[in-house]
């Protein structure tokens, strides 16, 4: 029991890590909160129902979406952002939280306000023990999170690009003082962190068989826990933080039952961080 | 090499910088002096692109740069070395170097350049696989100069290096601003430690309250009696 809790956990986790990735790579650069972030999640899960439904090609219906919603990001960043640059940062925050709502009519009036199914299935073969029983699926879950992970460490710390990159979310304003266009900088996290999301979108929705206009709201809450207790822009605090979310969550499910509702546990968790540290994790006083 | 004429600056909705002319001659080390306030480093500030000026013209090698972007000025050749140092935090020393020199394109200069970095500050070969926020605050200052040095500047902005370092320190960054003028670089200096500026400068102006009130040779702003009394300690 323990111990698929814990498997489960780790699938639930990975998809929280992927989610919050986004919101960590645009704060790390511009210190913006991107709630409409998750209204890009949902894109991704209506673009992998648009493709999949008809072609029965997961890979083509994660691509699709990821390249979709890269686009979205981009247009964002381009005319809800940019414009309001170097204003108070409550600015930036109405302007995201308000696009998100937009976005959720918006897949309310286009795609309906009922639940679309998205039933994939993978050939892929599960993994079962007496302990712990795994799906093909989740499987496939954790491996292309790690994947996604894996890749982004690599470039962050192994390309020209990454280094840029990381020279600009400690100091921006230097680093384009120092001949790095930051424009160009800030427009790659949110193709990445959108494309991420995008991905998680179709997973989420493969995941639970369901893709409706409001799946954005609990991820976009639990995403903002997650960067905060991992320590704001940090991402590998970001990741450390999704999986310890989810496996927070369902390992009271084991110990304490449902007495609790598990959606309470992420801000649970968040307020004890922020008694105990407020900077998060990984997260350092500035 | 930079023509400023007539600028003036807002910071929200006050004025720090007003009707501000000055020149910086090829090769010529110019320093701005003036209290803290005055006005100084939203001058360089403005010049590097970091801020927008309300009104009046900068012209950088008879070029108007008004309108462009930070990243575009420094790869036509204006580097800062900014106040407070501003080395990237959690990047290495040599990874701080690696920014300075990011928009360069030629490696065997680049190469050549580190090591006259490195030649000038021994202690940051020793450290070049330390975290910037290690550093004491002498060698942050010694790294933010380096990493000027090795985007070979050709116009060199230089903000308050002398703040918050140790006397013999002090000597030591004035010596390397003094290197790097010799071997041709201009530089614009910007200064709350006017005697110091003063001794190594060419030419001066002095600023108070985002206004000049005086202009000169460094020699005759030295002799100066109203800088001897405001700026030099009597």
């Amino acid at each position: 029991m323990v111990v698929q809790q814990i498997a489960n956990g780790v699938v639930l986790g990975s998809l929280y890590a992927l989610v919050a990735l986004g919101l960590t790579l645009v704060y790390g650069v511009l210190r913006i909160l991107h709630v409409a972030h998750a209204g890009v999640f949902v894109l991704g899960a209506y673009v992998g129902v648009l493709v999949y439904l008809p072609t029965g090609s997961l890979a083509l219906a994660i691509v699709s979406a990821a390249v979709v919603c890269s686009l979205a990001g981009l247009i964002m960043y381009r005319f809800l952002y940019r414009p309001v640059l170097g204003r108070p940062p409550l600015v930036p925050l109405i302007i995201s939280i308000g696009a998100f709502m937009f976005l959720e009519d918006l897949y309310r009036l286009v795609m309906g306000p009922y639940i679309k199914s998205l039933p994939v299935t993978i050939r892929a073969a599960g993994f079962e023990t007496a302990a712990v029983r795994l799906t093909g699926y989740q499987l496939f879950i954790v491996a292309a999170a790690a994947g996604l992970l894996l890749g982004l460490w690599w470039l962050m710390r192994g390309t020209r690009l990454g280094l840029a990159w990381r020279a600009s979310a400690q100091d921006l304003e230097t680093a384009a003082a120092h001949g790095i266009n930051t424009d160009v900088i800030i427009g790659v996290c949110f193709v990445i962190g959108s494309a991420i999301a995008a991905v998680a979108g179709v997973m989420v929705g493969g995941y639970y068989n369901q893709v409706y206009p409001s799946m954005g709201s609990v991820p976009a809450y639990k995403a903002l826990a997650v960067i905060v207790l991992g320590g704001m822009g940090s991402v590998p605090g970001t990741v450390i933080a999704g999986l310890a979310l989810g496996l927070a969550e369902t390992l009271t499910m084991v110990w304490v039952g449902t007495f609790l509702p598990r959606d309470a546990i992420a801000f649970l968790v968040l307020i004890l961080m922020l008694l105990v540290k407020p900077t998060g994790l990984l997260g350092r006083a500035s | 090499m930079l023509d400023i004429e007539n600028l003036t600056v807002h910071y929200g909705h006050s004025v720090a910088v007003s009707g501000v002319s000055l020149t910086v001659g090829e090769g010529e080390l110019v320093t701005l002096v003036g209290a803290n306030g005055a006005g100084k480093t939203t001058i360089l500030r403005t010049v590097m692109g970091l801020h927008r000026p309300t009104q009046g013209s900068i012209r950088y090698q008879g070029r108007d740069v008004a309108g462009l972007r930070p990243w575009v000025r420094s790869r036509m050749g204006v580097v800062m070395i900014p106040e407070g140092r501003r080395i990237f935090p959690e990047l290495t020393v040599l990874e701080n170097l690696r920014i300075g020199a990011y928009a360069r394109t030629d490696r065997d200069g680049v190469a050549a350049d580190l090591e006259k970095a490195y030649a000038m500050f021994p202690i940051l070969r020793e450290r070049a696989g330390q975290i910037g926020r290690t550093l004491s605050g002498g060698q942050q200052q010694m790294l933010a100069i380096a990493r000027a040095l090795v985007a070979r500047p050709k116009l060199l902005l230089v903000d308050e290096i002398s703040l918050g370092l140790a006397p013999i320190l002090v000597d030591e960054v004035f010596r390397a601003v003094e290197t790097l003028h010799r071997e041709g670089v201009t530089i614009f200096l910007v200064e709350q430690n006017a005697r110091k500026a003063l001794e190594i400068a060419d030419r001066g102006y002095v600023l108070s309250s985002g206004r000049l009130v005086l202009e000169g040779t460094a020699a005759e702003l030295r002799a100066n009696p109203e800088v001897k009394k405001s700026y030099l300690g009597g």
